[in-house]
């Protein structure tokens, strides 16, 4: 299976979203930047179902990058639904927000998360932690198998 | 040899004693709750200070089996044996409730009606093997009895009336002020959780923002530069270098906040193993400023270990920056044997400060240099001493201006923790 290349940017805030998306252009991988607005839209996004109904579901994102603090469904309660379904199950999540606060870490990691990002305030630290996370995701890391939740173990 | 058997019974009863047996006659009012608050286990005299069997009140809920009073307005009981449960639940700690007015209902076959009476209870959290909470014990001591000798007036202190009145105002007294306590506990922990999601919100929600005055202002430097002269490119240079500034003002505000809230888990910690990481870690992020540091080996104290990285952070980090502009610059990590036991110290031999002003200098927003001089949000130094006060030590500095500084500390062995 090909990779998909595609980034899913989860974030409801427009400052952030214009900021990520400027970020990744430096690197230029913005085009490869899908947003979603809240929970609900990453669910509907990821499952295919919803505003979401034409996607084709086998192309999944190479990572999520997720934000906690999210209106409707919160950044936690998405990770905890992306780890409970077998399509998703082992797709890369990482949390991408401003907190640094111990629970939400220790939460995020109980959760599954891949890795925890805090965004620096310093845009010219957060071109080089968005750079860095595409060639992460992008290029360096080998997918899980691919199929819808890969291999039983 | 006749004895034979009545010894080897003697002695199985006392290889495995009847457990069971024992906790079910033992002395005192025990009940033992599962932590959804179902009643498991109940000794003899519980079941005779509340006029219940065994039977009825196994397998139910505690609120089921002693609800509050229909006929007392005031009857608080349920509310405060719950909280102090919920407390229980939460933090895993034993908590001690004052004298509470808990009335109990009489048997149907004596009328139903319910009676008064006070307890003294305690609730202890009960850990399985694999440390998940298993049970709670409810400990309880009718204090019925004394209360209403207070309140009546016994037989015996009716000889002097104006002590019988006095007693009694003494107790009824003593009973408004557990209650006190309980409320003023309950309140308290009712602000911390507030404090909590306040710093968490703080953390959060003021980030954003700011990364949003950084950013695009960044994004106006790089696209419109050409638009912009001098004055303008400056200008934006400044609000980035406020919005960055304010960002650190956060964090450690934050900090300072983290370490009075967090836990204080003492255990034998290695501060020369930290000094030494927190060195590197500045080396690291600092490579052109080079610096003699000279920690001495071996240095444990009794501790909690993150919250004395925090201590070493700021100590070091400042001892690192007031020696920027110094020659030679050296950092010493020690101790010295003073009357009162071990005394720590950073010392360098950077800018100093005014021997003046070493009061001010554990203050939080307290700078003795100007920004321009050295960077720095002048908190630092109150979440040390905020650390160091929690583990009973003291802190404090001495040095003059451009002969360097020293910031000495100490941690008692067993201190108990003063109030953050």
């Amino acid at each position: 299976m090909t990779r998909s290349q595609l980034i899913l940017l989860v974030e409801d805030n427009p400052d952030d979203i214009e900021l990520t998306i400027r970020a990744f252009a430096k690197s230029n991988i913005a085009n490869q930047l899908i947003v979603t607005k809240d929970g609900e839209e990453a669910l509907e996004y990821l499952f295919a179902s919803g505003r979401y109904a034409n996607r084709d579901p086998s192309a999944m994102p190479e990572v999520v990058l997720l934000d906690l603090k999210l209106p409707k469904l919160d950044g936690l309660e998405v990770l905890r639904r992306l780890r409970a379904d077998e399509r998703t199950r082992w797709l890369p999540v990482v949390i991408l927000t401003s907190s640094n606060e111990e629970q939400d870490i220790v939460r995020g990691y109980d959760l599954g998360a891949n890795s925890f990002v805090r965004k620096p305030v310093d845009f010219t630290q957060f071109t080089t932690a968005a750079q860095q996370l595409g060639l992460y995701w992008l290029v360096l890391n080998e997918r899980p198998p691919a199929g819808p939740g890969g291999p039983r173990l | 040899m006749t004895p034979t058997t009545s010894s080897a019974t003697r002695s199985n009863a006392q290889v495995t004693p009847d457990f069971r047996l024992l906790f079910e006659t033992a002395p005192g009012l025990y009940l033992v709750l599962a932590t959804d608050l179902t009643i498991v286990a109940v000794s003899d005299a519980y079941l005779r200070a509340t006029m219940t069997t065994r039977k009825d009140i196994i397998g139910r809920g505690l609120f089921e089996v002693f609800p509050d009073n229909p006929d007392d307005p005031g009857a608080s009981g349920v509310r405060n044996l719950k909280a102090s449960l919920d407390r229980v639940r939460q933090h895993g700690m034993s908590d001690t409730m004052g004298v509470q007015k808990y009335d109990i209902r009489r048997p149907e076959s004596e009328g139903g009606e319910f009676e008064e009476r006070f307890w003294s209870p305690v609730n202890s959290p009960v850990f399985g093997p694999d440390g998940q909470m298993m049970y709670i014990i409810h400990r309880v001591e009718d204090v019925t009895e004394f209360i209403r000798l207070k309140q009546l007036g016994s037989e015996r202190e009716q000889a002097t009336e104006e002590l019988r009145v006095k007693a009694g105002q003494m107790e009824a007294e003593v009973y408004s002020r557990a209650q006190e306590v309980s409320e003023a506990n309950r309140r308290l922990s009712q602000v911390n959780e507030e404090l909590e999601s306040f710093s968490y919100s703080v953390s959060h929600d003021l980030r954003a923002p700011l990364r949003a005055i950084d950013g695009f202002s960044q994004a106006l430097l790089e696209d419109q530069s050409d638009r912009l002269d001098d004055t303008g490119r400056d200008y934006l240079q400044r609000v980035c270098r406020a919005a960055e500034r304010m960002a650190q003002l956060i964090d450690d505000l934050l900090q300072l906040s983290r370490v009075g809230r967090a836990d204080l888990l003492r255990c034998p910690t290695n501060l020369s193993d930290i000094a030494r990481a927190v060195g590197a870690d500045l080396r690291h992020r600092d490579s052109g400023h080079v610096i003699e540091l000279d920690i001495h080996e071996g240095l444990v104290v009794n501790a909690d270990p993150r919250l004395m990285k925090v201590v070493l952070d700021n100590l070091l980090g400042n001892a690192w920056k007031f020696t920027a502009n110094t020659a030679r610059p050296t950092v010493r990590f020690g101790v010295e044997s003073r009357d009162e036991g071990p005394v720590y110290f950073v010392r360098d031999n950077g800018a100093g400060f005014d021997m003046t002003y070493a009061g001010r200098l554990f203050r939080p927003f307290q700078r003795l240099h100007s920004e321009a001089e050295f960077a720095g949000t002048g908190i630092g130094l109150a979440t040390v001493r905020r650390v160091i006060d929690r583990h009973g030590g003291r802190v404090w500095a001495e040095g003059a201006v451009g002969q360097g500084a020293t910031v000495y500390f100490t941690i008692p062995p067993a201190a108990t923790e003063s109030p953050a």
